[in-house]
Formats: structure tokens, C-alpha cells, sequence
């Protein structure tokens, strides 16, 4: 006991771990000893080998706890002993013979020679140690403790064992970073030595030539909590590190946006939101909503609250690919587009790209939002769960092996029945609603350059709005992709995937004309990308998709022996759409990179199928159909596709303030079909064919990046203009449903978006937030040949969500750590609408008639939401930790008209005002976790 | 347990709700009319195939948006305070239908606006039709080509207890079909219903009043009598036509007999069907057009839901300016194969021994002053009693029902002589028709 004691006493000293010993060596010719290391701990083992060598043992009891000693020694001597027990540990022993004591090195070695410039005298006497060759030896580490206690966060690691043989200036240190949350690798993360940097690649793999002895590595990337770890390197060696999510950061209502990129990219218009963000935005109640928050980024709007879709600097809600993991999701949202139809919980971020979109993405003219889902841990399960007013909602993050594999899982389910009961508005009052959705993800890394994941999504809602038609949509989707490292400087990542979307009607009322009426719509793709760093000047994204759609339009079948509906099915539509793209991100020089990037989309409609062709000149009806074609199975009816171009461009006028422009162009073969002024849930997707042309969108941007204040403001202006051909709209009174040749109903025309976004974000401090302004104008017009296929006499009108002035304010500051506020302000222009301009009498009624296409506006729209945050007391032994949000949306109480329209009833002319959510809403919930 | 150290997140969302805002206001509709523009004409005719005199109604519509319209029955307002129909009729023209057969039939204006033709006729399947017609300011109109499609005769029209979309109880009116000629695939349905109006005070006794002079001084002069009623105004019929759009398409199916195809819902606390009620349904075979014309003229003019809106734009009618000028012209002109069905019931062949639907209007017993002061007194009292008998029976607002008896106006402050009743309480020809007309079928 008196040993360790001793030791013990050495420690406090401080200066324990190095030795320096001018002690003569020599070799004893210590007594053999035999031991058996039969069923003994280390500690018994050591305690033995001291009592039968008779020498004294210095070490500490952790050192010894993991060595594994499995030999039986017959005849050894302690020496002997010591090399096998302690060779695959990292410690050295020394043995001061004289004393009659050994010492058990960590690391390090015992120099029993002075360097040899120790006297600067070169030492003739030099025996033939191998010390003779390290001409250049560095001299020994020496690491004092208490002098590094203030910064130290971790412990001091200590890297490889040093061996006598191989002392060498430097040595390699190399590692993996993951998070230490859900063991997702970290790339992209800086490590910086001294003056030197590296960065993780995309497995979180790093490797560093470090100068031997101790080093501080500092870590810091975005979302990640910036670390020193202070390592000894005494040989090569790996360090994987767990880094933890910077909390404090993420409780703030920011979006990430890494304060460097925001100035340094050279895309611009795209935003990232992580869902962890959205949760203290007060939205209606309570609920977390990332789309929700996207529209208060400048650029993004929608028609109006409970509005489906979102529009882009201009652009119509048919345009934008929503990517939910990669495969496509038609219809993130439940319930009209108040809720938003992804796990807050599973989800990851999403990524909204307005401007030109990496070179992979295409298919849609306005914007990509890539929707990513968190991997599981890999450590230990996690549960995350709520019960909400609308909806209840749990979260399994599920390791199957430690490191390696994963699962999440999602699943939420609606009951939202009673806001419709709850609703003052009798024709609701019989209403039903309910939705649910759930997700699963699995996620597989088998080794630092291959990884896998796989997700599976579905999600459905049912809602009637008389009690005779129940209507029911849903998404099912599935994805696979597998990224791997191909060389050193390549990556691949090859994608598989599968959606499908559809909905239904179930009619049933007393009479003889009950039905079900369904349409889908499915798609898969399959993609391969590939990344290669050429040098530090070129880094190229190339590869190639294709995807296979087919499209049912609409069935009708009669429901009941009763009924007298006929069958109605409209032939499905095929199309195949591919494309090869190529991309280089070139670094010119420091201060100018250019991100040049080219896509060929390719499409086909394919049959079997026919289509009508028309009377040139003529309106599409069918009385113009001039022939009827048929299409073999397989057969192209007709091919459409074009370059596409994506050039961005960004030059450094300052460090932190830089200029960036771009210009991308794109078809997209894929168009909703929807006549009404807001998405409604059974809008049907139409692919491009014989009568059908793809959209064609350019865009073009300019703008102005501004860091200030050592990254705490972010500043950005940004202008675009944007051109649309091609795009759908349809001949008044249309009916879209179940009709065989939509052709007739749709006319092709031309958009124009123009409009400048301003945002001023502040990342850092108690106060935080953002403020965003954007001035934008929408405009459409389709000017055809008769007099059908125009709209406002073939002019320019301005589109349904056309809202010049938009500002949006999201803030939060935390007055304690305890206590914050969050407050969520819009204001917008009001959206267009038709108004009527006079009445007529007609069947013994009084009809409207209506003006241009959206000649007037309905009155501005603004909302202010609060909310409070209050987080338990932070107790450590706490059983549970918790924090209360109390939220009010619309706090004003405004009644911002969501539409203005016209009934005729007992023929007269009513105006009517809807309003979504006309009255201040309160929430609360109250969140604890153990 | 150490190493299944779970994190359990659990959030509990308490909502303080009282009510969700969602909300439909009637807004006030303002005039926004562009008053450069001329107003358009409106056509309307609905010619058939029976053999009946046939009408064309021409009009102009109208700037305002506020009209209100008296074509339509209005409990809650009584005659004489409703307004002034304000419909723009088009008198003058001269309109005419023409066939593909040469045949050429002429109209006559009746009432302003309102074009009768010659002489009875039918339209025949087969034969194109145009309706032509000259403004009186001269400019010249003419229809697309009209053709019947088809017949259909209504095999049964029937009423059955129901459940309404939103729940209410009621009677449900259903119609079934057999076709007869021709391909018919798209439908609609008018109707015309005639309910019985019986006066629920009604006295045989009313007031008389001569010789009234209000300014006389000291006191108004009057004599007032009480006689049995020379005038049957217990019992009335009131005729209403259809105001709404009810289609049926069956285009797809070979076969387009119809069977329960509901035409209209009457809630059991309407009080048009609380004594006998009649409906005679009138079955359209109309062209795919017609049926797309009225489909979107009633999408905009209903609202199905808050959440997403149709949208709406100008619709014209199938009628355009002879010499090729671009005018929008409003309304629709249908060649259609009618079948016609009428149907009787009760209120208690539905619900026997329920009460019957109240009486729209309050009928409070009431009792007031004979006379009032004279209104040319020099220095006026204050009077704190209602208006009075006389005052009332002028402006014809009030019924004789009895003499004053307190059991039954126990609450008035001046009580008269006499217990009266707002005048339509006992005097149902404010809300009909006295003569019982020529369909009418007692049980």
C-alpha cells in the first residue's frame, strides 16, 4: 500500500510523466520468475509478479485495469515478463536495478541518455543505441499538467507508444469525427494546428502531420461546439473524436447558415433550416412546421395561411421539387396545409436552393428543398414523444450495432376532428379530419469509406367536408443510397428511389350516384453521383439519373349494387426522364470561384396511349380533333428535352463581403393540374405529351454578401429575374378531372418574376433572429388565338400569391438562461383576386359577373405570434428536465381575409370573407425529457 | 440499467381553446364597377320540346352589387317594405327562332323584356335551331346552332324522410328516369314548388276604418267598424320557382336510366311544407355545352370549401354579335326534351304527430289604443303608448283578432278594445295566393 501511496504523492507533484533519469542503465540479470496469469485480474497479476520479483511496481491502478495478461510465464525474468504483458499496450516499462524498481511508462519513454546536445558536445562515447541515428531526435516530451489545467476541457490524449526504434519529427495522426449525438460522421469540420488547417471529408476522415509531443487541435464547424483537445504524440496514432451538437446555438431561432459560407459559396439563394430550429417559432398551435418557417426567408411565400404550396420568387407551386431523403415527396403537408407532413422529430434540415441548384437537382424551374432525416443514434436508444392538441407524435432512435447501425423511426398520428367541429362555420361543422404519418430510417456504415441508408415514409389523410364524400390522399415513398469512397480523391453515391402519391373520393350519399374515384401518380429514380477533387483548384460533380413515371389519371367506379355510375378510367400515362450533368467548382484564385455547371434533360411520353391531334389554328376542343393517334406499348410519343445551364460566380471584395451572380436555366416535364386559386389536395400531376410542352424557366440573380461584426450580422441583397414559358393555366371553368383530353382545358403561357431580397440576420447573442424584406412582383400571360385562350385580352396580370411587399421578423432573446421570448411578425400585400364587377339575372337568380383575371387585391395581411420558453431549473440530479412554451399565434387578433368569393343563395348575391384563423390562438406545451 | 440509459422525451400540449377563429363574415358589396363599360346583354330561354307557348327573357346587367331581388320568396320581408326588383329588363327587340327546316317562328313581346312566341310550338329532334335577335338600338345577335339531344321521361317522382349533408332532418326528393329517344347524358332539373299557407290567427272578422282624419283637433275623427271578412285570406297557395342549378351527368354510361336521384332537400323546420306541399319537376335533356355552362356558373357561385377556391372568371354566353364585333354577351340559350312530374305530400306523412315548423314571423297578441292624440295639436303630450289601432290599420299592419281579453296580451302597457296580430299572421295573402290553383289535388 505504501507504494501507492507513494505514487500517489508523486502525481500531486506534478511530475509524473516525465522522467528523467541520469541513472545508469544496465541489464539485469534479474532472477527468472514463473507466473501464471490464470484467472487474475491485472491488479493480482502485478501484485504477484512484485512479491515473487522482488522488485517494487510503479503504476497507477486505471493504467493496469485494461491490459489483458493471458500468458503463463515459466522461467522469465521480469524484463521478459513486461514486453509481452504491456506489447500491445501503449506503456513502457523501466527497470532501475539498482533500486530494485520498475516503473510502468505511459507513453512515454525513459531517456536515460541526455540529448545529444545536451552539453553541446558531441558524445563519442555514444554507444550503439539506437538513438545514434536519430540525428535529428527530437527532444523529449515534456507536458506539465497543471500548467494547461485552465483551458482544459478533456483529458490530455496521448498518442501510439513511443518506440525507441522509429523517433521521428512527426508523426501522422489520423481519426474519424462523429457526432456524439447520433454518430453521424462529421465532415466538413475544421482542425486547425498552430497556423495549419484540415478539414474532414465526407466519412468525417481526417489525417494530420502533427510535430512530436504535445499539440492543441482545435475543431469547429458549423452546428458543431468548437473543442481544444491537447494530444501527446509519441507515435502514430488515431484519434476518433465524438463531438457534441452545439446546444446553446441550436436553442436560438437562427438558421444555420455558416457565417464564412454565406460570404465564401458561390451559390447563392439557399437557405438551410434545421428542424431543431423551427421549434420555438410560434406557429398555430404549437405545432413545428419547417415549411412554416421557410416562408418567413425571403422569396418564399404561399397564397395564404392554410394555402398547399409554396411559391418561389415567383414561381408556381407545381415548381418545386420537395425531396423528402431523395425521393420525391408530391404533398408535404396535411390538413390544407396547416401542418406540415414531416416528423419534427426524424427530421434533419431541409435545404431550399432558389437560385441555380447544384447540377444533380433538376426537374422543377423555381427551387429544390432537400429534406434530409437524421441517422439514429448509434450509441443508445432515444425516445423522443409529444401529445399535442392536433396531433400525437413519437420518435425511436434504436442502435442495432454500437457504431456501426441504426434505426429511426417516426410515427404521428392526427385527431383533428374537433377543430372542424370546433370551427364557426356550419358547413364544417359534420367535417372530419384526421392524418397520419410515419417514417423509418436505416442507416449502415460499414467502414470509414462505405455507408448506407435506407428510408421508408407514408403518409395519409382523410377529410370530408359533407358527410356524403369522404376524400383521402397519401404519399408512400422509399429510398436506398449508398455512399462510397472510390480513391482518395473520388466519392460516389448512388441513389434508388420510389414515390408514389395519390388520392381518392368516396361518394355516398342517398342516391343512385355513389362512386370512388382514385388517381396516382409513381415515380423512381435511379442516380449516380460522383465527386472528384481534382486538385485544390477544381473539385468536379458529375453523373447521370433516370426516372420512370407513370401516371393513372383518374378512375371512377361505382359504389353499391345501387348505383348507377359508369366505370370511368382514363388510360395510364408513361414517361421516362433522365439526365447526365457535370459541374466544376473552380477556384480561379482567392478571391473569385466560379461553380460552372451543365445538365442534358432528356424525356420521353411512352405509350401504349393515344392522342389527339388539332386543327391548326383552331382552339384545342373537341370539335377541332383532327386525328386520333395510337401508340405502341414502349413507343415514344414524344421526345422533349435541352441543356441546362448552372453558373454561379462569386468574388471576394473584402474578406467578408463578396459579390456573388448566377444563371441557371431548366425544363421541367411535369405539370399540376389545378383550377383552383390555392393547391387543393386533389390536384392531379400531368406529364408532358403530344399537346402538353415542358416548362422552360431562366433565371438570372445578382447579389450583395455582407459578414459584420466578426460574423455576428449577416447581411445579403439580392436581386433576380426570372422568364417561364410554357407554363399551365386553364380556360375559365375547367374541368380537370377525369377528362380524357385536358389538352382542351389547358392553356400554355408565359411568367415573369422579378423582385429584390433583403435579410438581416444576427446569429450570436441573446437577441436573435431575423429580419427579411423582400419586393417582388409575379407576373403571367397567355395570349393565345382565339379569343378562349386568353386571359385579360393576352396582357400581363399579376399571379394569385403576386404580393409585392413582403417582411417578415422572427426573433428571440433570452432575458435568463431560463426565460426567453420569441415573437414571429408578417406582413404582407394582399393577394390578388377576381372581383365581380356587376350582376345579372338568370334562372330566376342573381349571378356575378367577375372582372379581369386578379384586378383587385383583398386587404394587407399581418400576423404577430409570441411565444415564451421557459426551461426547468438546470439541478444536475433532476429527475426530469423540462421546459414549458406557451405560444400565441396571431396575437392581434386580426382577421386577415384568406379569400373573398360570391355565393348566390336564394338567388341573391352574397360576398363572403373566409378567414382561417381570425381570433389569437394560445398554446401551450410543456416538454420534459429524463 | 446504467447502459440502457434512454432519453424519453415526452411533450405534452396543453391547448387553452376556446375557439378556433376560423370564420365566414358577409362583407358589404361595394360598386366597383368599370362605368365606361356598357352593360351586356343578358339572354335567357330554356326552349323544349313540348308544345307550349315559348319564352326568351332579355336584360342588361347591372353595375351594382347590392340588388336585392324580389323573384325569390323572402319570409322576413313582409310586402311593401321589399325592394323595388331593380332588373334592367331589355324591351324593344325583335327575336326569332330559326330552324334548319326552314321553319321560322317569331316572338312578341309581353311584359318588357319577356318574349312570347307567336304561337305554340315544339322543337323537333333532328333540327337545328338558332335564336335570332335585333336590339332596338339596332345591333344584331344570333345563338350557336341548338339541337335537342334526346328524351328522357321521368318515370317517378317521390319524397322520402332524409338526412341532409350537414345533418338536418328532412324530405328528400328524388326523381328516377327511363330515356326514351335519342342519347341523353347530361341533365337538369327545375322545379316549381306550391305549398299551402294557412293564417295561424286568423279571425273571420277585420277592421273597417272610414273617415279618418289624423289632424283633427281636439282628437282624430275616424269610424271604425268590425265585419266579417268578405275575403277568403285563411287559406293560400304560394308558387315558387327553383333558384339553384342541379345537374346529373351520365355521359360514359350506355345506359343512362336514372333511379333516386335526389333534386331537392326541404329541412323539417321549413314551414312550406307544414300544411300541403307540391312540387312539379321538370326533367332537362340538355347538350354537354349547356351542362359545362351551368356547372361552372353554379362552381362560382357556391362555396364548398373555405380551404381552396375555384377560380373564378367571366363566363359568356353561347350568343354573339351577328357581324363577327367582339361583345360579351351574358345568360345561355338550351334546346332541351323536357318530362314534367308533379308530386303531393304532407307534412304528417313524414312526420306524423311532430309539431309543425313554426310560423316564420312573430305573431304576438298584442293591445293598444283605439286613437291616438291628434297629430296637429299645438302643444303635443308625450304619449308613451305604441302606435294605435287606427294609426295601424291605414298602413295595413295589423289583423283583427278579438276584444280585449288580458289572459291573452296580459304584458300591454296602454291595452285597447281589441286583441290584434301582425296583419300576416291573419291575412295569408301577404304571403300568397287565395285561389287554389287548377293542379291542386286535396288528399
Amino acid at each position: 500500500m505504501t507504494l501507492f501511496k507513494r505514487f500517489h504523492c508523486f502525481l500531486k507533484k506534478g511530475s509524473l510523466f516525465a522522467f528523467f533519469l541520469m541513472a545508469q542503465f544496465t541489464f539485469s540479470q534479474n532472477a527468472p520468475i514463473s507466473i501464471s496469469a490464470d484467472s487474475k485480474t491485472p491488479a493480482e497479476f502485478f501484485q504477484e509478479l512484485q512479491a515473487k520479483s522482488s522488485y517494487s511496481f510503479f503504476y497507477l491502478d486505471d493504467w493496469i485495469e485494461n491490459i489483458e495478461v493471458e500468458q503463463n510465464f515459466q522461467d522469465a525474468t521480469v524484463s521478459e515478463i513486461l514486453d509481452v504483458v504491456l506489447s500491445d499496450t501503449p506503456f513502457n516499462f523501466y527497470i532501475l536495478e539498482e533500486e530494485k524498481r520498475v516503473f510502468l511508462l505511459q507513453n512515454t519513454l525513459v531517456y536515460d541518455k541526455l540529448p545529444p546536445t545536451f552539453y553541446q558536445t558531441k558524445d563519442t562515447l555514444e554507444s550503439t543505441n539506437a538513438v545514434q541515428v536519430q540525428g535529428n531526435m527530437p527532444p523529449p516530451t515534456f507536458y506539465n499538467d497543471e500548467v494547461s489545467q485552465t483551458t482544459q476541457k478533456f483529458p490530455v490524449v496521448r498518442i501510439g507508444r513511443a518506440d525507441e526504434q522509429n523517433l521521428r519529427p512527426t508523426y501522422t495522426l489520423s481519426g474519424r469525427v462523429v457526432n456524439a449525438q447520433t454518430g453521424a460522421p462529421i465532415p466538413d469540420l475544421a482542425i486547425r494546428v498552430g497556423g495549419r488547417v484540415t478539414v474532414t471529408n465526407e466519412q468525417g476522415a481526417y489525417e494530420l502531420e502533427l510535430p512530436a509531443g504535445y499539440n492543441i487541435l482545435s475543431t469547429s464547424a458549423m452546428g458543431i461546439q468548437d473543442t481544444d483537445r491537447e494530444v501527446i504524440m509519441y507515435n502514430d496514432g488515431t484519434l476518433n473524436l465524438q463531438l457534441q451538437e452545439s446546444l446553446e446555438q441550436l436553442a436560438e431561432v437562427v438558421v444555420e447558415a455558416d457565417a464564412v459560407r454565406n460570404v465564401e459559396d458561390a451559390i447563392s439563394g439557399n437557405e438551410e433550416i434545421t428542424s431543431e430550429e423551427s421549434k420555438d417559432i410560434p406557429l398555430v398551435l404549437g405545432e413545428r412546421n419547417i415549411l412554416e418557417v421557410a416562408k418567413a426567408l425571403p422569396g418564399i411565400s404561399s397564397a395564404g395561411e392554410g394555402a398547399t404550396g409554396l411559391n418561389v420568387r415567383g414561381g408556381k407551386t407545381d415548381q418545386n421539387l420537395v425531396l423528402l431523403d431523395d425521393a420525391v415527396i408530391y404533398n408535404p403537408t396535411h390538413f390544407f396545409g396547416i401542418f406540415q407532413a414531416l416528423n419534427p422529430f426524424t427530421t434533419e434540415k431541409v435545404n431550399i436552393y432558389k437560385g441555380a441548384p447544384p447540377v444533380e437537382f433538376g426537374g422543377r424551374l423555381s427551387s429544390v428543398l432537400d429534406i434530409e432525416t437524421k441517422n439514429g443514434d448509434t450509441q443508445k436508444i432515444k425516445g423522443e414523444g409529444s401529445i399535442g392538441p392536433v396531433t400525437g407524435n413519437l420518435a425511436l432512435e434504436i442502435p442495432i450495432k454500437k457504431d456501426t447501425s441504426s434505426i429511426i423511426f417516426g410515427a404521428r398520428g392526427a385527431y383533428a376532428d374537433w377543430i372542424l367541429k370546433a370551427l364557426d362555420e356550419e358547413s364544417l361543422s359534420n367535417s372530419e379530419a384526421s392524418f397520419f404519418d410515419g417514417i423509418i430510417k436505416y442507416h449502415h456504415r460499414f467502414n470509414e469509406n462505405s455507408e448506407i441508408r435506407g428510408t421508408a415514409y407514408y403518409s395519409k389523410d382523410n377529410f370530408s367536408i359533407t358527410s356524403d364524400s369522404l376524400y383521402n390522399y397519401s404519399n408512400r415513398l422509399g429510398s436506398v443510397r449508398w455512399a462510397h469512397k472510390l480513391s482518395e480523391k473520388s466519392t460516389g453515391v448512388l441513389t434508388g428511389s420510389n414515390s408514389n402519391y395519390n388520392f381518392g373520393i368516396d361518394f355516398d350519399d342517398e342516391g343512385n350516384s355513389d362512386f370512388d374515384l382514385n388517381y396516382a401518380i409513381n415515380e423512381s429514380e435511379l442516380r449516380y453521383r460522383l465527386r472528384t477533387r481534382l486538385n485544390d483548384a477544381h473539385t468536379l460533380d458529375y453523373g447521370l439519373s433516370g426516372k420512370y413515371y407513370s401516371v393513372d389519371p383518374g378512375s371512377i367506379e361505382p359504389k353499391g349494387s345501387a348505383s348507377n355510375v359508369e366505370p370511368i378510367s382514363i388510360d395510364r400515362e408513361q414517361a421516362l426522364e433522365g439526365a447526365l450533368f457535370i459541374g466544376d467548382e473552380f477556384k480561379v484564385s482567392d478571391k473569385l470561384l466560379l461553380n460552372v455547371g451543365a445538365r442534358y434533360a432528356f424525356y420521353a411520353a411512352m405509350g401504349p396511349g393515344t392522342q389527339n391531334t388539332y386543327q391548326e389554328g383552331a382552339p384545342k376542343s373537341e370539335s377541332t380533333v383532327q386525328d386520333t393517334i395510337s401508340y405502341d406499348s414502349g413507343e415514344f410519343i414524344k421526345t422533349y428535352g435541352g441543356p441546362e445551364a448552372r453558373v454561379s460566380a462569386r468574388y471576394l471584395l473584402a474578406p467578408d463581403f463578396s459579390v456573388k451572380a448566377s444563371f441557371n436555366n431548366s425544363y421541367q416535364f411535369i405539370h399540376t393540374l389545378s383550377n383552383n386559386t390555392t393547391v387543393s389536395p386533389i390536384d392531379t400531376w400531368k406529364l408532358s405529351d403530344l399537346n402538353i410542352r415542358p416548362q422552360k424557366g431562366y433565371q438570372a440573380t445578382l447579389g450583395f454578401f455582407k459578414n459584420l461584426n466578426e460574423n455576428m450580422y449577416e447581411l445579403s441583397l439580392e436581386g433576380y429575374y426570372k422568364r417561364m414559358d410554357d407554363v399551365l393555366d386553364f380556360k375559365t371553368g375547367a374541368d380537370l378531372l377525369l377528362n380524357e383530353n385536358v389538352e382542351t382545358e389547358v392553356l400554355q403561357g408565359q411568367g415573369k418574376a422579378y423582385g429584390v431580397e433583403f435579410l438581416l440576420k444576427k446569429n450570436k447573442g441573446d437577441l436573435n433572429g431575423w429580419l427579411s424584406y423582400t419586393y417582388s412582383r409575379s407576373l403571367y400571360k397567355f395570349d393565345g388565338e382565339t379569343s378562349e385562350e386568353r386571359i385579360n385580352n393576352g396582357e400581363f396580370f399579376p399571379s394569385n400569391f403576386d404580393k409585392p411587399h413582403d417582411l417578415s421578423v422572427i426573433a428571440n432573446y433570452k432575458f435568463t438562461r431560463r426565460y426567453s421570448i420569441s415573437a414571429n411578425f408578417v406582413y404582407q400585400t394582399g393577394r390578388p383576386i377576381t372581383y365581380p364587377v356587376g350582376t345579372f339575372r338568370f334562372n330566376n337568380a342573381d349571378y356575378v359577373t367577375f372582372s379581369d383575371r386578379n384586378k383587385f387585391r383583398i386587404p394587407d395581411y399581418y400576423r404577430l405570434d409570441l411565444g415564451i420558453n421557459i426551461e426547468g431549473n438546470h439541478k444536475k440530479n433532476k429527475l426530469a428536465h423540462s421546459f414549458i412554451t406557451i405560444q400565441v399565434y396571431n396575437v392581434l387578433g386580426r382577421n386577415n381575409p384568406y379569400s373573398v368569393f360570391f355565393v348566390t343563395e336564394d338567388g341573391e348575391v352574397k360576398a363572403l370573407q373566409s378567414s382561417i384563423f381570425a381570433v389569437p390562438i394560445p398554446s401551450i406545451t410543456y416538454n420534459f425529457k429524463f | 440499467m446504467k447502459f440502457l440509459k434512454t432519453t424519453y422525451r415526452i411533450i405534452l400540449g396543453i391547448i387553452l381553446l376556446t375557439s378556433l377563429g376560423a370564420c365566414l363574415d358577409e362583407l358589404d358589396i361595394q360598386t366597383l364597377g368599370n362605368e365606361e363599360q356598357e352593360p351586356a346583354l343578358v339572354v335567357e330561354a330554356v326552349l323544349t320540346d313540348e308544345f307550349i307557348t315559348q319564352k326568351v327573357y332579355l336584360s342588361r346587367s347591372s353595375f351594382r352589387l347590392d340588388l336585392e331581388t324580389d323573384t325569390v320568396y323572402n319570409p322576413y320581408i313582409p310586402l311593401g317594405s321589399r325592394p323595388v326588383d331593380s332588373v334592367d329588363m331589355e324591351g324593344g327587340a325583335t327575336v326569332r327562332v330559326l330552324g334548319d327546316n326552314s321553319v321560322e317562328l317569331n316572338f312578341t313581346e309581353g311584359d318588357e323584356g319577356i318574349y312570347l312566341s307567336n304561337q305554340p310550338f315544339a322543337l323537333e329532334m333532328g333540327v337545328g335551331y338558332t335564336l335570332e335577335i335585333e336590339t332596338s338600338n339596332g345591333l344584331e345577335y344570333v345563338s350557336d346552332p341548338l339541337s335537342i339531344q334526346g328524351k328522357s321521361e321521368l318515370t317517378n317522382v317521390y319524397a322520402e324522410k332524409a338526412v341532409s349533408d350537414n345533418g338536418a332532418e328532412g324530405v328528400a326528393i328524388y326523381v328516377d328516369s327511363e330515356p326514351t329517344q335519342g342519347n341523353p347524358q347530361f341533365y337538369r332539373y327545375t322545379f316549381e314548388e306550391t305549398y299551402k299557407i294557412v293564417s295561424p290567427d286568423w279571425s273571420s272578422r277585420e277592421f273597417v276604418l272610414t273617415n279618418y282624419d289624423p289632424c283633427a283637433l281636439p282628437v282624430p275623427t275616424y269610424d271604425l267598424q268590425v265585419v266579417e271578412k268578405e275575403v277568403e285570406n285563411r287559406v293560400c297557395y304560394n308558387t315558387v320557382p327553383s333558384t339553384s342549378i342541379e345537374q346529373l351527368s351520365t355521359a360514359g354510361s350506355p345506359e343512362s336510366h336514372i333511379s333516386k336521384h335526389m333534386v331537392r332537400f326541404i329541412g323539417k323546420d321549413n314551414f312550406i311544407i307544414s300544411e300541403r306541399y307540391s312540387i312539379l319537376v321538370q326533367q332537362q335533356v340538355q347538350s354537354a355545352d349547356a351542362y359545362s355552362f351551368y356547372e361552372t356558373l353554379n362552381s362560382f357561385s357556391q362555396s364548398d370549401n373555405i380551404f381552396s377556391q375555384i377560380q373564378p372568371g367571366a363566363i359568356y354566353a353561347n350568343v354573339r354579335r351577328k357581324d363577327g364585333t367582339n361583345e360579351n354577351v351574358l345568360g345561355y340559350v338550351d334546346a332541351v326534351g323536357v318530362s314534367d312530374m308533379r308530386l303531393f305530400f304532407n307534412f304528417d306523412d313524414f312526420f306524423p304527430e311532430e309539431e309543425l315548423p313554426l310560423f316564420p314571423f312573430d305573431c304576438n297578441f298584442t293591445s293598444i289604443p283605439e286613437s291616438h292624440p291628434s297629430y296637429c295639436a299645438q302643444f303635443p303630450e308625450p304619449n308613451p303608448c305604441p302606435e294605435s289601432v287606427i294609426e295601424r290599420v291605414n298602413i295595413g299592419t295589423i289583423s283583427y283578432y278579438s276584444p280585449y281579453d288580458e289572459d291573452l296580451a296580459p304584458n300591454a302597457t296602454c291595452p285597447g278594445p281589441y286583441i290584434v296580430v301582425p296583419r300576416i299572421c291573419g291575412d295569408c295573402t301577404l304571403l300568397g295566393d287565395n285561389v287554389e290553383p287548377d293542379f291542386w289535388v286535396e288528399e
